[in-house]
């Protein structure tokens, strides 16, 4: 008999696929690829992205495609590293003057006042968010419990970010990228026919094109992402947390 | 009131005692939300810690030496690793989770492994439990990426984690002893379950028997004590501000005003660890 056919007749043992290294059984698609760096969707990526669901909540996607436009379109003439400004933590590093800039160009171009009509329920549950920069006076912090209601069943539906609201926040980062000139895709590839993201979940190439898993906050390899991550809903879990948080006992 | 009512209304305020404690605390602690982990491990610890404390109160046909330290040893055992978390929060709570999610793994693919021998209605309830914690995984961790540590979480042993935390006294005096009776080693067997012969012509043979242990209200005292610890680190480390957890004395006055002195067992020797001079037993009641 051979020693295939022998191993077939064999009972498989438990975690047979696992290499074991000291105390330390490690999984096959670990221990193959190397060691690998998590990024989480809920503590990590969508903390980053939500002022955009904010906007299109308010508004609509396509009034939060126009403002990702506008605001890329600015940064694309200035050397300001390598941000896609997606991130509300790309917000931090700007100067007043940067600021002030950008506002105006906002302004110019017809959307700035409601971007902060859109942002301000947003930035008084948050007031320490860099994206609070765009009101013309700092966020008086005061937390309107209908908005936080409301906000809260928002986050029920982003928490899944195959959801349409959750794809399509991950859609403006796309789309700056694009517009930045910062993301280029080979022709042929699902991504190239981006548009159709606007038709998520309901056809089939939709699907194929908002399925793409992007690692966002390490598009550039630096850390500044860790740096502010989780700050925002942070702070929200923390102002709503007498209102809406029971610890169960 | 009765003997019965009296210690019932005891367990009830402490009960209600311990939960106010232990909310005022999670209240109190702001998360990091850079590291979770931290919030989620800290807090879990002293609930958990709460919740040995309010079982064993609950229970009095327990307070007793042979099922008590089965629960003051876990609460031992939570102490010191509290203590050892709280020396590198940041590393410690996730190496911590990562343990825990390794030994869900490990228990899921023996459940999968089961899953070959299994039919019928079994195969089915047994296909719904692998569903379900293979959901608990996956909600912190794809579970296929979970490596499965059959170490010690700490990568130390419990000595060395007192140790390092500063906590070698309360180690060999308390975590030892009781962990004579959750291990069922003979140093505890040997007085509860077992005694020499009455006949000096069977002396050389130790008789099996169930040692009469009655309950003891001091054990709560125990549980408050340990209770105490845990609360008044969570204050110092992670609340930052002076330990302020006073059940062990509560507890002492509530004893006092709720239960009569005859009830009370002045004369009652739970002690940490095992009473090392147990009294001769009565007659065997083996078998």
């Amino acid at each position: 008999m051979s020693d295939k056919k022998r191993d077939q007749g064999k009972p498989k043992k438990v975690l047979a696929d696992y290499t074991k290294i000291g105390a330390t059984f490690v999984p096959p698609m670990i221990h193959r690829v190397g060691p690998w760096e998590f990024t989480s969707w809920s503590s990590q990526t969508l903390p980053e992205l939500i002022w955009w669901d904010v906007i299109a909540d308010r508004f609509s996607h396509r009034f939060a495609a126009r403002v990702a436009e506008e605001i890329a379109k600015h940064f694309k003439t200035r050397n300001k590293g390598k941000s896609w400004w997606a991130f509300i933590s790309d917000y931090s590093q700007l100067s007043a003057d940067d600021v002030q800039d950008l506002k105006e160009h906002l302004n110019q171009t017809d959307v700035l006042e409601q971007l902060i009509e859109g942002l301000v329920d947003f930035v008084n549950l948050y007031p320490a968010c860099p994206i609070s920069q765009f009101l013309e006076e700092p966020p008086a912090g005061i937390v309107d419990a209908d908005y936080l209601q409301h906000f809260t069943d928002r986050m029920k539906e982003l928490e899944n970010k195959r959801t349409r609201s959750g794809v399509l926040v991950q859609a403006q980062a796309i789309y700056m990228g694009f517009v930045l000139g910062k993301l280029h895709v080979r022709e042929g590839l699902a991504l190239a026919d981006f548009p159709e993201v606007e038709k998520y979940p309901s056809t089939e190439h939709s699907k194929r094109v908002g399925g793409l898993h992007l690692r966002f906050g390490q598009h550039d390899g630096r850390t500044h992402a860790a740096q502010v991550f989780r700050r925002c809903l942070g702070s929200i879990f923390l102002a709503a947390q007498s209102r809406v948080v029971s610890f169960g006992f | 009131m009765t003997h019965e009512e009296q210690i019932r209304e005891l367990i009830d305020a402490i009960e209600v005692r311990v939960r106010q404690e232990l909310r005022a605390r999670c209240e109190a602690y702001k998360p990091d939300f850079r590291a979770p982990e931290v919030f989620n491990v800290l807090t879990a610890l002293i609930a958990r810690q709460a919740t040995l404390a309010i079982e064993l109160a609950s229970a009095p046909q327990m307070w007793n030496g042979h099922s008590a330290p089965l629960f003051l040893r876990a609460m031992t055992d939570v102490h010191i690793t509290l203590s050892w978390i709280l020396l590198d929060p940041t590393t410690r709570a996730r190496q911590y989770i990562d343990h825990g999610l390794g030994q869900a793994v490990l228990d899921l693919e023996h459940r999968k492994k089961e899953m070959e021998h299994v039919t019928g209605d079994s195969r089915e309830k047994l296909e719904k439990i692998i569903a379900a914690e293979e959901s608990w995984i996956n909600a912190q961790k794809w579970s296929f990426l979970v490596g499965v540590n059959v170490g010690s979480w700490s990568g130390k042993t419990t000595r060395q984690m007192a140790e390092e935390a500063g906590i070698l006294d309360f180690y060999n005096y308390v975590y030892t002893p009781f962990s004579q009776c959750a291990h069922s080693t003979w140093y505890h067997v040997g007085r509860y379950n077992s005694w020499p012969s009455e006949s000096p012509l069977t002396r050389q043979l130790w008789m099996p028997f169930i040692r009469d242990a009655s309950s003891d209200i001091w054990n709560l005292n125990l549980l408050a004590k340990y209770l105490d610890k845990s609360f008044n680190l969570f204050d110092e480390k992670a609340l930052q501000r002076e330990p302020s957890s006073e059940t062990q004395e509560w507890l002492y006055d509530e004893i006092h005003s709720r239960v009569s002195s005859n009830d009370r067992g002045e004369n009652a020797s739970a002690v940490e660890g095992e009473r090392l001079t147990p009294e001769t037993p009565p007659e065997s009641r083996a078998g």
